[in-house]
Parts: C-alpha cells; structure tokens; sequence
C-alpha cells in the first residue's frame, strides 16, 4: 500500500514516513502542500496523510483540488487545530478522517488501516482464500492453520492482491502502490517478490492461489481459472 | 422636579395666605358683630347707674368699666355718637371651662364735652368662629398634604423613568466579563450628562476587548504550536520503541528528540517571557547605551564570524540614556541575531545609535535577501513566519516568535520601530525608544558607579 504523507515539521514527518515504511507501507514524504498535490494527481496513493497546515498550499485546498479533478484518493487530515469547526470543514471537503496533534501512533495506523480497507471495499479485518487467512490488523498469514513468517515487502504485495482478491493486478499497478518514489526501479522487481510469495505459500500447499494472468498480470485466488 | 417642587410650594404658600386672609375677614365681621352688639347692650343706654358690673348672659361676657376701676361711675349719658368706640386691644381669651372667648377692650368717647369716657370690654365666645378655622385649616393642610404626596409621586416617578437607563447601564456593565467583552453601553438612552461618560467606558471597553482578543488569539497560536513538537516528540519515541533496533536508530532517535524538545524549551521560554513582559515592573535606569551596544555587537560577531558575516559599529564614545537595560538588550540582540543569519555570506550587519531629541534610535541593517512588502505588516505577529525556505529542518527552529518579543520589548518601553526593506539588498530595523539623559556625563558616570 503506498501512503503520501505531507507535513512540514520535519522530525514528525520522518518519525511518520518511517514508522509507515516499518508497517510495510511504500511512503512518500513532502514537506510541501504544493508538492503533495503535484504527488497526489500524478502517483496513486492508497491514502494520503495531509497536515492541514502546509506552507505554499494547505490541506483544504489540496483535498478540494483532488475532489474537484475527480481525485478519490483517501485523506486522512492531521492537524493542531481541534476546534470543532475545523473538523467538520475538513469532513465536509470529503476527508475521510481527523487526527488531532499530538496523536497516539497505534491510532493512526489502525485509521490508515481502516481507511485502505474501505478504500478497496473489503469491510473485514481477515481476508481468506480458500486455506489462506490473511489478518489485516495484526498483518500475520496462516495456510492450513500452520502460521508463515513473510517479510514486510511480501506482506505488502499479499496484502495488496488480497485487498483485491479475485482481481487481476498489473505490475504496473503493484509498483505503484507497493513502492515509493526513493524505490529503485527494477522491471522484474514485482516477479521476483511474487516468486518469493509463491514459495511460501503455494509451494507446499494446494490449491494454488498466486496465478499469473499472461499480458495482464497476477490474481490471488481459490479458482485457476 | 424643581418645576413640581416650585408648584408644590405655591399650593403650600397659597394655602397659607388663603388661612390668613380668610381668618383676618372673619375675625374683623367677627369683631364688627361683637360692637354692634355692645352698642345695642340695653344698659349701656338705659341703665348706666347699673355700672359697672359683670354680666355673664348665656354667651357673651359684658365688663363695663372705666378706666379708673371698676367702681367709678360711668358719665350719664352714655356714648352714642356716630363715631363709635375706639377698640383699644383685642385678642383672645381663655375663661372658665376652657372655652376660648374673643376679648374687644373698647372706649366709647364721651357724648358731651365733660363726660368720662367709657371703656367697655367684651368677650365672645369663638366656638363657631373656631372650629369653621380650624376647618379650613385641616381642609388646606390636607389640600397641601395631598398635593405633595402627588408632587412626590410624580417625582419619584419622574426620577425613576431618568434612573431607569443608568439601572439598565449598571446591569450592562455587571453582565461584562472576559467572555462578553463585546457588550456596549448604550449612550443615546443616557441622560445628555452621562453620554460622554458612556463614550469614555465603551472606549475602554473596545481597547479590553482588543487586547483580550490579542491575548486569546496568542494563547490559541501558542498552543496550536505547542501541538507538533509534541506530535513530532511522542511519535518519535513510539515508532522507535515499535521494535528492537541498533544502537545508531536509537541515537538518531533521541537526537530527533532532542531537536524538538529544544524547539518546545524555546516556545516554552518565549511565553513565559512574554507573560512577563506585562507583569513584571523593572525600574528604569540610567546606563551608556554605546556600551551596551558595543557589548551586544561583541555577541552578533561571535555568530557573524563563522557565517562570513561582518559587523559594523556606528556607536558614538558614549550615550547616556535612562530606560530598560535587559529589554533594550533583548531588542538588539534578537534583531543583530536575525540580521546575521539571514545574510548572505560575505555581507554586513551594521549597527547604528544615535540620540535623536529625547529618543534613542538604534538601526540594524543586514544585507540579507530582504522582506517582501506583503509580509512587512505581519513581521511582529506571534507565530508569523515568512518562508520556510529549502531546508525544512532550519525552518523548525524559527517560531516566528523573535520579531513578536521584540515588538513587545518596544511597546514597553514606549517606543517604535521602523523597517525598510528591498529585496535583494537588506532590511534596516530602525528603533525609537524615550530616555536620552540630559545629565551630565560625569552625574551620570557617578549615578552609574
């Protein structure tokens, strides 16, 4: 999952960038509300984090922009401001959510959690695929009730088909949510992951469920076809 | 009221001389009655050798006399001409039984030349005549009483419907406090006298108001920055305590920690001294003004010299003044400091002071990048920041707090402070504040020592 995160206090906007990255997201930092913006219509985050106060282009006017060119990506606004009105303009521009400063950083993983969920329409905390569970709030994966240790890169990418389960998923569209933009850009770099998912998971079990789609690219699913 | 109260006091008055000249009229038919009565008295025509006695007929008391006493006798032919009788005195008696009589000393002339004048003294009693007074007397009294209770009615009405803004006035301003700071007085429902007196309170109540406002606002920016390093604090540790790591992520962690800390010392430092400012009363001193800048322009070199920054002095031998020391400090370094760091390197920070009249002036001037004119009127606004510029992590240590001390600094000590800028060339922050000393150099040297 790939998350702009735009804040311009410096040490809060890396402390957040990395304890996302640790949490097996893809981020992307600014410290610009322009930039954010620039970000934010050309790459595809699966949520932004928006400090409302941003030098050159606040929070509001991002968020206004991307909703005006049709933009859906989820935002979810932190901010030092708690007044009541404050809130509701954010909600009412269409954010999807509102921290307060100073935060607890459980809470804003679980809301970025939940705000991906509902990005990609699966309402449940665990995904499952035939054998496969998938336990998005602890981010741990079992097969046949037997427990498989991935890395924070090969949650990602399973996270991300199981978010889209029975979808084919381009390679295309796997770079652009699972890396950012200080990724070095590998052409086979989502293979190889794949092949590494598939040895954890497929290899000793059946059926399989990492199928590959010829010219279109992988599909997490119970069916071959 | 003074026209009620006047009426007032003519019913009262009118009354009176309405009482008096009605009892003179009555007392003088009264008095008439009485000596057509003794003239038509039977002995005094017939049987005067009856003389004197005392006759008390059912009513009236008869003494006739003369004036030499009661046993002389009265001439023969008694008074009767048209003249009638001289009254001598009159005047009221009380007689046996209490009951008030009306006595008539009268003198009856002679009728011939020879004869002894009579001297006759009447009483009559006034029951009648009394109580038709007395009356009269209640009737007005109770006229007048009424007519001043009505007068005071009136009035207090009167006063009442008057007091009645100045009541609504005092409810006002018993219903003011920090939260409704807004409220005014209405001065046009004021009695002409105390309009301006209103104008005056709504005038303090605006110039309150305003720098509650100014204060709220402050405290709400304070703590709107007191938030993200907090944020940034909290998070830091938490996403560092997330996991076991290598000693150099935890270094790096605290050191994170350690800049927004320092951040929240100085946000914490400023508030406090700007609290200050306002409640601490320090005395004025005198002191050499040229020495205090030279010391404060020794400090900026410290900062200048790795910066490649230069510092001029243009600082006379001596300057006696008499104001603040610490705040005139707290002016000068926070401006040479910012006049230093945002040079370019290679430039200058010049410092300047002068006596101008009884002001001290004191211009800094940096050849730094400028200030663009939109954001001149804001420089001394808590919080204001202009730029953050490329490097974000420098802009964290700017509050945008400096400029809002130093304006306060200025304010206290009744000054003001002028800035030119041009981009591109430099900003000259030029400082006014009261206190050159007239004194002599050396009282002042003595004064100082």
């Amino acid at each position: 999952m790939r998350v702009l995160v735009a804040e311009d206090h410096a040490s809060l906007a890396r402390s957040i960038a990395n304890g996302l990255r640790e949490e097996g997201y893809a981020v992307d930092l600014t410290f610009d509300g322009d930039e954010a913006l620039r970000w934010a219509t050309i790459n595809s985050y699966d949520c932004a984090v928006l400090d409302v106060m941003l030098p050159s282009k606040n929070g509001w006017t991002i968020l206004e922009t991307l909703r005006r060119e049709g933009n859906k990506t989820p935002v979810l606004f932190l901010t030092a401001k708690d007044a009541i009105e404050d809130r509701v303009k954010g909600l009412n521009l269409g954010a999807d959510d509102y921290l307060v400063k100073p935060f607890d950083w459980k809470e804003l993983v679980a809301r970025v959690r939940a705000i991906i969920r509902r990005r990609h329409d699966q309402p449940a905390q665990t995904v499952k695929v035939a054998d496969l569970e998938i336990d998005l709030a602890s981010k741990t994966v079992h097969r046949a009730g037997n427990s498989i240790i991935l890395s924070a890169r090969e949650y990602a990418l399973l996270e991300y088909l199981a978010l889209r389960v029975g979808q084919v998923v381009s390679r295309s569209e796997i770079w652009e949510h699972l890396y950012d933009q200080n990724d070095e850009s590998v052409s086979n770099v989502v293979d190889v992951y794949i092949g590494y998912l598939r040895s954890k998971i497929d290899r000793d079990h059946n059926p399989k469920l990492i199928h590959t789609r010829r010219g279109m690219g992988y599909v997490l699913s119970a069916n071959a076809t | 009221m003074a026209i009620l109260l006047t009426v007032w006091a003519m019913l009262i008055v009118g009354g009176l001389v309405a009482y008096i000249v009605t009892r003179s009229v009555l007392l003088a038919d009264f008095d008439h009655s009485m000596i057509a009565r003794v003239r038509a008295r039977p002995e005094l025509k017939d049987r005067p050798e009856a003389l004197p006695r005392i006759e008390e007929s059912a009513e009236d008391r008869l003494l006739i006399d003369n004036k030499v006493g009661p046993n002389i006798r009265v001439p023969q032919v008694l008074p009767d001409n048209d003249r009638g009788p001289t009254v001598i005195s009159r005047g009221f008696v009380t007689l046996g039984g209490g009951r008030r009589y009306r006595t008539l000393s009268l003198r009856f002339s002679p009728a011939q030349s020879g004869g002894q004048p009579a001297l006759v003294v009447y009483s009559s009693p006034t029951d009648r005549l009394d109580s038709i007074l007395n009356r009269l007397a209640i009737s007005l009294a109770g006229f007048g009483a009424a007519a001043g209770l009505a007068a005071a009615a009136v009035a207090v009405g009167v006063s009442r419907k008057a007091l009645r803004p100045l009541s609504q006035t005092a409810q006002v301003i018993g219903e003011i406090d920090d939260l409704h700071l807004d409220r005014r007085i209405d001065a046009e429902a004021l009695p002409v006298e105390l309009r301006p007196v209103a104008g005056k309170l709504n005038e303090m109540l605006g110039r309150i108001e305003r720098s509650n406002l100014q204060r709220k606002q402050f405290l709400a920016d304070a703590s709107h920055e007191l938030r993200t390093p907090v944020a940034a604090l909290v998070t830091t540790l938490e996403v560092a305590l997330r996991r076991p790591r290598e000693a150099p992520a935890y270094v790096e962690a605290l050191e994170t920690c350690l800049s927004d800390a320092r951040m929240l010392r100085q946000l914490v430092q400023t508030l406090l001294e700007h609290a200050r400012s306002g409640v601490i009363k320090e005395e004025s001193e005198p002191f050499d003004a040229a020495a205090l800048m030279n010391q404060c322009a020794d400090v900026a070199e410290g900062l200048a010299v790795p910066e490649h920054v230069q510092i001029v002095r243009n600082i006379p031998p001596t300057l006696p003044v008499k104001t603040y020391p610490n705040r005139l400090r707290g002016i000068v370094m926070n401006l040479m400091g910012n006049a230093v760091e945002h040079n370019r390197p290679g430039g200058t920070v010049e410092i300047h002071c002068e006596a101008q009249g009884p002001d001290l002036e004191v211009a800094i001037s940096d050849t730094g990048s400028g200030i663009a004119a939109e954001h001149i009127p804001h420089l001394f606004e808590p919080f204001y920041r202009v730029s953050h510029g490329e490097d974000s992590s420098n802009a964290q240590q700017h509050l945008g707090l400096g400029l809002f001390l130093v304006d306060t600094h200025i304010k206290s000590l009744g000054g003001t402070c002028r800035i030119e800028s041009e981009v591109g060339v430099g900003t000259t922050f030029r400082i006014r504040v009261p206190g050159i000393c007239t004194m002599h150099p050396t009282a002042l040297e003595a004064s100082i020592a």
